[in-house]
């Protein structure tokens, strides 16, 4: 019976394991969706890639998709956790936008993902891609139908449509809308296949002008601008350009944008993004005659001038002539080739090149070379720098041409040393400016040599620094004090109190022998110092009013009873001058002094 | 009262043997330019060499120095002593042209950005004169700010506080970032003629690039008597540190 019941277990555990992988392969869905099936060129199609699982799902690998005939933007991923019931599901979200390269039908591949060892895919969606062209669009309008590429295109204007070979050809690529665009930039830049091409203008913002095209107001934005010269010859095609942007919504009907009141349907979020694409444009491009064509002419196409001069004309063996040599044209200069100076008498050092790129009046490409040769004259005697030649083709007149500089006479002299002593170097002109042909010499001698300590090593120059704040915070302190004397005159009195009463008992002094004159001033200083410290009238400050105030403000009670008896005696001199002798006078003149120092001591 | 004396004392001393070393200096300077001008470039380096131990630190020393190490054939001392005189006084022409003279002389070329542009301005006052320049800017607000507390302050008064202030905030910032530099930024001169840069602070490390003589490095780090120094292109690499001098 156990022989027979655990041949079972393995069975029941492959059931279980078949059951939970049907399961587990139930639980993940994969499945595509678009928002359109069919759309303009123009129009945004939204493809959503939405997995399910029951499981979390933190690392999902990118879906394998076929969507080589449009455009993708994105995708931009969103993940959703939905609780339903009680079971948890787990949703992630791919969102592409696609855009449609061509007019046609078009199949959006199904899309494949690895997920737990199993390949999840979704099903195949056809769309199709209308277009309508820009020469209806007047009909259209009447028909009160427009389509997005009526209010909204990427105009591509060539300056011509036939060129030679080399010759410049403008191209310009305009935005043409009718109402207010968000985010716009590029989306494709073309590459121009066939062209050497220089930039001339790329818009950073828009910059619209209002123009009417085809009877219908439109805000025309330059976009770009570039000069291209073709390479060879035959029939060259300049790729479009598209333009990314978004569309506000939620106009209103009955204004200049009614062509866009589809938008206002709820299908459409608070923005449509388009992209808007530039017509192909063809160029013709013609070979070069080859009547008349020059032996030195190397491609050069457009009109060009050339021009030279030396500096200066008259100099010593060994000193440096500066040969400055411009060509300069609306074409491409670059494919001129270096002139080849090599004049007899002088040795040539490597020219110095520099390219200055600009635009012609036309509003086309312009450039010039500047050439600077450094020439050193090896012997004395007259020498010629030869005619600088350029040869090339002027479309405009259908022929080639020649520019040449004239003849440059350069008469040179002997000079201090002879060639053959100077060192020689491989140098260029600035390099023979800086070094010379040897060190400078030394300096002279000198009655002292410096000793020089950086300053921000220097302790003194550190303590001036926080010398300025005291100084400041005393003066500060000083203006305070005297403001505060002008306008504070109880504290003024208290400030003098003592320079007062010491002038007083100096006059005590000086009256020591007169018994009256004394005792009053003796008095006289002590009252009118109580006065003071106190801000009170010394005229009315009798000696019963001195000893409240003081016990008012709590002085001790002996100082009190001294200043008190001082008083007393005083008054009693000035009375009966008489009883009393000098040493008498002038032990009270001491008492009087001590006492007065204890009383500042007592208020302050 | 002693303490003030040994003080006093003290200062003194180092005063007269600072004297004594000036005048020492001022003498071998004079011997070593007459060795110069009569040829005798290596005698002329040994007067000098020995004028700049007194402590003497000058931008004539320094520069005939430079002077008599080229001419007598030691490259990367001249550069070292043309690089230490401009510390002093960036602005020399002398010290300058010999200078570039050195560069295009030696083997590796370094690029010149050192005097030119806005890095060339930055460069150009001396750390001294950017803090004279601060200072003035502060004496002016403590004088301003002194006058304004017994003056009413008139419009007059405002514009100068808000330009000095502007002045001694600027003058701060720069001086405040060169004093920086000069405190953080350790360059060197390479006086070997060809030294080995390796990987690591050993010679049995690989190695990884080669400089000669009167090349300017960048010195990151020191170990063991090895340097780890970059180029102005930023390659780095360590090399034995008798082979460099600090300027």
């Amino acid at each position: 019976m156990r022989r027979s019941e655990s041949r079972w277990i393995p069975i029941v555990v492959a059931l279980t394991l078949v059951a939970l992988s049907a399961e587990v392969a139930a639980q993940n869905e994969f499945h595509a969706a678009v928002d359109r099936v069919r759309a303009f060129q123009s129009e945004a199609i939204r493809l959503t890639l939405t997995l399910t699982s029951t499981v979390s799902l933190p690392h999902v690998p990118s879906p394998n998709l076929d969507l080589s005939d449009f455009d993708v933007f994105g995708p931009s991923v969103s993940t959703v956790t939905n609780l339903i019931n009680g079971r948890i599901s787990f949703e992630r979200e791919l969102v592409y936008t696609l855009y449609g390269r061509k007019v046609g039908r078009f199949r959006i591949g199904s899309a494949s993902i690895e997920l737990a060892g199993k390949t999840l895919t979704t099903a195949a969606i056809d769309v199709e891609i209308v277009g309508r062209s820009r020469r209806a669009r007047g009909t259209a309008a009447e028909g009160g139908q427009q389509t997005m590429e009526e209010v909204i295109f990427v105009r591509a204007v060539a300056d011509r449509e036939t060129a030679y070979v080399g010759q410049q050809v403008v191209v310009r690529f305009d935005l043409c809308y009718r109402f207010n665009l968000r985010d716009v930039g590029f989306a494709e830049i073309p590459t121009f296949t066939g062209f050497w091409v220089k930039e001339l203008f790329v818009a950073q913002r828009l910059a619209p002008e209002r123009e009417i095209i085809d009877g219908v107001a439109f805000n025309v934005a330059p976009l770009r601008r570039v000069a291209l010269f073709p390479t060879s010859a035959g029939a060259h095609t300049v790729e479009p350009l598209a333009v990314k942007c978004s569309v506000p919504q939620g106009r209103s009907r009955g204004s200049l944008l009614d062509a866009f009141s589809m938008f206002d349907e709820p299908i459409f979020g608070r923005s449509q993004s388009l992209m808007v694409r530039s017509e192909p444009l063809v160029v013709e491009v013609l070979p070069l005659p080859d009547r008349g064509r020059p032996a030195g002419f190397a491609g050069a196409v457009g009109r060009f001038r050339v021009s030279a001069k030396a500096q200066p004309l008259r100099v010593r063996v060994g000193d440096p002539v500066t040969l400055r040599i411009e060509i300069e044209g609306d074409g491409n200069v670059q494919s001129i080739p270096l002139p080849d100076m090599a004049p007899s008498g002088f040795e040539v050092y490597s020219p110095t090149v520099e390219l200055e790129e600009g635009q012609s009046p036309s509003g086309g490409y312009a450039a010039r070379t500047k050439l600077e040769y450094i020439l050193i004259p090896e012997q004395r005697g007259g020498w010629q720098i030869p005619a600088v030649t350029v040869s090339y083709f002027d479309p405009e007149a259908d022929q080639y041409r020649t520019s040449s500089t004239a003849r440059i006479d350069i008469l040179t002299e002997a000079g201090d040393q002879q060639t053959d002593t100077a060192p020689v170097y491989d140098l260029t002109r600035r390099e023979i400016e800086q070094l010379g042909r040897d060190i400078r010499h030394i300096k002279p001698d000198a009655p002292a040599l410096g000793v020089r300590q950086p300053l921000y090593r220097n302790g003194l120059y550190w303590v001036l620094h926080g010398l300025l704040p005291l100084a400041y915070v005393g003066l500060l302190a000083y203006q305070r004090h005297r403001r505060r004397l002008e306008g504070d005159e109880a504290y003024a009195r208290r400030r003098r109190a003592r320079g007062e009463a010491s002038k007083r008992l100096s006059a005590a002094r000086d009256h020591l022998d007169d018994g009256d004159g004394f005792h009053a001033a003796l008095q006289d200083a002590v009252v009118v110092y109580i006065a003071d410290q106190l801000n009170r009238p010394a005229p009315g400050l009798t000696r019963d009013t001195c000893r409240r105030l003081l016990s008012d403000r709590g002085l001790p009670a002996p100082l009190v009873d001294g200043i008190d008896g001082l008083l007393e005696r005083c008054e009693f001199g000035r009375f009966a001058p008489a009883d009393s002798g000098v040493v008498e006078r002038q032990a009270l003149l001491v008492e009087g002094e001590e006492l007065v120092e204890s009383l500042r001591e007592a208020l302050s | 009262m002693r303490r003030l004396l040994i003080l006093i004392l003290l200062t003194m001393a180092t005063t007269l043997v600072g004297v004594r070393g000036q005048t020492a200096a001022v003498g071998l300077y004079a011997e070593g330019n007459a060795f110069y001008r009569g040829g005798e470039f290596a005698a002329a380096r040994q007067r000098y060499l020995a004028a700049v131990k007194t402590g003497v630190q000058d931008v004539n020393l320094f520069y005939n120095l430079g002077n008599a190490c080229f001419k007598s054939e030691h490259l990367g001392e001249a550069v070292l002593w043309y690089e230490r005189s401009l510390r002093l006084d960036p602005r020399d022409e002398d010290v300058l042209a010999n200078l570039r003279f050195a560069r295009r002389v030696k083997r590796d070329q370094d690029p010149e950005d050192d005097g030119e542009g806005i890095y060339g301005l930055y460069l150009w006052p001396t750390l001294n004169e950017l803090f004279v320049a601060t200072s003035l800017g502060l004496i002016g607000l403590f004088i301003t700010a002194c006058w304004r507390l017994w003056r009413r302050p008139g419009l007059a008064a405002r514009v100068v506080v808000v330009s000095l202030s502007v002045w001694v905030v600027g003058a701060g910032v720069f001086t405040g970032t060169r004093l920086q530099r000069q405190l953080t930024l350790t360059e060197a001169v390479v006086l070997v003629e060809e030294g080995t840069a390796r990987s690591g602070p050993e010679s049995a490390q690989t190695p990884v690039f080669v400089v000669h003589e009167g090349t300017k490095v960048v010195v990151e780090r020191r170990e063991d008597g090895w340097l780890l120094v970059r180029l102005a292109n930023g390659l780095g690499g360590w090399l034995p540190a008798k082979d460099v001098a600090i300027i």
